[in-house]
């Protein structure tokens, strides 16, 4: 997958569970999961400013850029 | 197309009263129709639970009509359980009964006036390679033909399932 969700590395630096999370931002713990394993096949912007207020950080730090393309 | 019950009903009712009338016995037309509608009874007192799958969809059971699917996905089984049970809750579909043990579901269409309704059986299974299947079965409850609602039940779902992982 190329663009991978770092949640979990955010969740972790907030000291944040994902049932927390997903009480915050109203999306389901099933949800965040998906997503945080890259999964989900696309994201809603109002989801994304959700979290990133949530977890107080830029959406960079949650979504990367990996070229898969070469391995 | 969901008005066939409804004639179904109507023609049973008409057939019964001519029977009637030409053998002049309540009884004949009674046992004429006995197996059909036992079976339709007994199929919508059985539907709500997973033990009797196999009853449902037994090659033998010649008067259901029953329709297969299989798809893929990267989500893990136990995940994805839990995805499908949630798509089912916020759907047009029952959830009727979850086998966690064995990722099981059964969740089917509302029985009333007009359609008998249909069960509909999903089981997760994780490959080699780490993706997941899931087998969709849908089966009517009575009637060997669904009039395409088995096949409308999967796209009914498909599309639920995939709209649900814009998230």
């Amino acid at each position: 997958m190329a663009i991978v969700v770092n949640l979990d590395v955010m969740l972790a630096k907030r000291k944040m569970q994902v049932k927390e999370l997903s009480a915050i931002v109203d999306v389901s713990v099933v949800n965040l999961s998906i997503l945080k394993q890259s999964k989900a096949k696309a994201i809603r912007f109002s989801t994304l400013e959700a979290i990133c207020k949530a977890l107080d950080c830029q959406p960079g730090d949650i979504l990367e850029f990996v070229d898969d393309t070469n391995t | 197309m969901n008005k066939v019950p409804l004639l179904f009903t109507l023609i049973f009712f008409v057939l019964y009263k001519v029977i009637n009338h030409y053998t002049g016995e309540t009884w004949i037309p009674l046992l004429v129709f006995v197996v059909p509608v036992g079976l339709l009874i007994v199929n919508l007192m059985i539907r709500k639970s997973l033990r009797y799958k196999s009853w449902f969809l037994s090659s033998l059971n010649i008067l259901l009509e029953r329709k297969s699917y299989s798809t893929k996905s990267e989500i893990s089984a136990d995940l994805l359980f839990d995805k499908i049970i949630e798509v089912i809750q916020e759907s047009e579909f029952q959830l009727l009964d979850t086998d966690k043990d064995s990722l099981r579901i059964l969740c089917g269409t509302s029985t009333n006036f007009l359609t008998w309704g249909e069960n509909i059986y999903i089981q997760i299974e994780t490959n080699e390679d780490d993706t997941t299947s899931i087998q969709f079965v849908s089966t009517t409850l009575f009637g060997g033909s669904s009039w395409k609602r088995n096949q409308n039940n999967y796209e009914s779902f498909i599309a639920s399932f995939e709209d649900s992982l814009t998230i």
